[in-house]
């Protein structure tokens, strides 16, 4: 099946879908799948050059969204298509049920409707782990602890992180925050790295700000990183 | 409870005067070329340089040799760098380790669409989106540390009508965007930032506010001036620029024509 982009009357029409649906969601009214027309109807789309891989898609995950969208986009049009957000927009209508479990967990409307700015893309729901899961490619364990939950929660790393360009594009940085937060036996993040106390994601985060400012940080390996990191980050490291 | 803080470890700051960034842009094609003066620095020779290309989410890094080889002038690619809105890095870093020497940071090349020949423009166009229903508004890319990029007028993509730079010559508009926008970036650096006057300063907030002072030839109220007095600076700069571009004469004859 051949993928469409929204116009702006689509845009607007499901704009005020999800606003619908939250209102309804909040008076407990059964909320009405997206319709098929909003979702082909040509006043509202118009085809695109992308196609659906074969096969249901599974989101159990953010990562699985990520790795779904990496095989639907060529990686050489990866940079006009992270800039797509009609087309980020249609593709939320279109999965509108899976990232909503079932139109039960009904989230702000930036959750749906893309936006490109780096304050508010990895909020949406479906181009947030495409990004972050197309700079990690090569290796996306080094982001799982961006993208292990389901697709409608955001963790307190993502938080943090999601919006801080320049971890999107350093792998050593990405290795010490998964190093720092990620139990791989539990398959979460660690205990404790969704506070606001000294050691967690938003101390991190003021700690690399601060050394921005005297270090070139893609210069530095993961491994020097994760040696100055501050005592306060001790119990993360054990 | 407050990270420890680290102190600039004798990082210079390398004036704009000292870097000159050409970007050319044909078709989706687009390309720069960086003229960079660092012999009056005192970097070692062998300090490394690298440029960073940044636009939206995504920064492409070049390497741009060392202070006593810079590598040749050349034209670099960063097509892949949508969008109008590019600025430059410039990061000079020991010759082994990452400790930043010199830097000079959101950079923008000379021949943006706003600016003259060989000038940097105070506020940059960009209509290359749509703005989700707003006709104008200005945007700043949030810097590290707290630190943001210069504004930029950002004007739905729509709205121009294919014809960016003719937009802003249209006097209704001049008279109802460029007065109020004026103001926006006035009070983000003086109110909401606090950002402490420097005259000599190439900080973009330090040139804006020295604009504004000469509009109002008044000073520029210091950072712990009172919230009042910092408003009415803005708001005498506002209508000083309205009154010194005949803004409200100009909209009025044209709307009577």
């Amino acid at each position: 099946m051949t993928i469409r982009r929204f116009n702006a009357k689509g845009v607007q029409l499901f704009e005020a879908y999800v606003l619908q649906c939250r209102q309804r969601h909040k008076t407990g009214e059964p909320i009405e799948p997206v319709t098929q027309s909003l979702l082909t109807d040509p006043e509202c789309s118009v085809e695109t050059h992308y196609q659906f891989p074969g096969g249901a898609a599974d989101f159990k995950d953010k990562l699985s969204i990520g790795e779904y969208f990496c095989r639907v986009i060529p990686d050489d049009i990866h940079a006009e298509a992270r800039l797509d957000k009609e087309l980020w927009t249609w593709l939320a209508a279109y999965f509108f049920d899976e990232i909503t479990e079932g139109r039960k967990k009904i989230k702000e409307t930036r959750a749906y409707i893309a936006s490109i700015g780096f304050r508010e893309f990895y909020r949406h729901l479906l181009l947030g782990p495409y990004f972050i899961y197309f700079n990690a490619r090569d290796n996306p364990d080094r982001v799982r602890v961006l993208l292990y939950n389901d697709p409608t929660t955001m963790n307190e790393v993502m938080v943090q992180f999601g919006s801080y360009q320049t971890l999107m594009q350093n792998k050593s940085l990405q290795s010490v925050v998964q190093r720092l937060y990620f139990d791989e036996k539990a398959k979460k993040i660690k205990k404790g790295a969704g506070d606001k106390v000294a050691g967690t994601p938003r101390r991190l985060m003021a700690f690399f700000r601060q050394i921005e400012l005297n270090y070139d940080l893609p210069s530095i390996d993961e491994n020097e990183i994760w040696n100055m990191l501050p005592k306060e980050f001790q119990k993360f490291k054990d | 409870m407050a990270v420890t803080r680290l102190k600039l470890l004798n990082r210079q700051k390398i004036a704009q005067s000292d870097i000159k960034i050409a970007l050319e842009t044909i078709g989706k094609a687009k390309r720069f070329t960086a003229d960079l003066k660092l012999h009056g620095y005192r970097l070692p020779s062998d300090a490394r340089i690298f440029v960073d290309a940044r636009q939206l989410m995504e920064t492409i890094r070049f390497d741009l040799g060392t202070v006593g080889k810079p590598s040749a002038r050349v034209a670099r690619d960063i097509s892949r760098l949508h969008g109008e809105r590019v600025t430059f890095d410039v990061n000079v870093i020991t010759p082994s380790g990452a400790q930043k020497l010199a830097t000079a940071e959101a950079i923008r090349p000379v021949n943006e669409l706003t600016g003259a020949p060989g000038s940097v423009p105070l506020l940059p166009v960009d209509a290359s989106r749509d703005l989700d229903g707003l006709v104008w508004c200005i945007e700043y890319i949030e810097k590290f540390g707290g630190r943001t990029d210069a504004p930029v007028l950002c004007i739905d993509q729509s709205a121009v009508n294919g014809a960016a730079s003719t937009f802003l010559q249209d006097s209704a508009a001049r008279a109802l965007i460029l007065p109020a926008a004026l103001r926006e970036v006035l009070i983000r650096i003086l109110v909401m930032d606090e950002h402490p006057f420097e005259p000599k300063s190439e900080e973009w907030p330090d040139s804006w506010l020295r604009f504004a002072a000469k509009l109002t030839c008044d000073d520029v109220p210091s950072a712990e001036a009172p919230k009042d007095d910092k408003l009415c600076f803005v708001d005498q700069a506002s209508k000083a620029f309205s009154r010194q571009h005949m803004l409200l004469s100009n909209f009025i004859r044209e709307r009577n024509r």
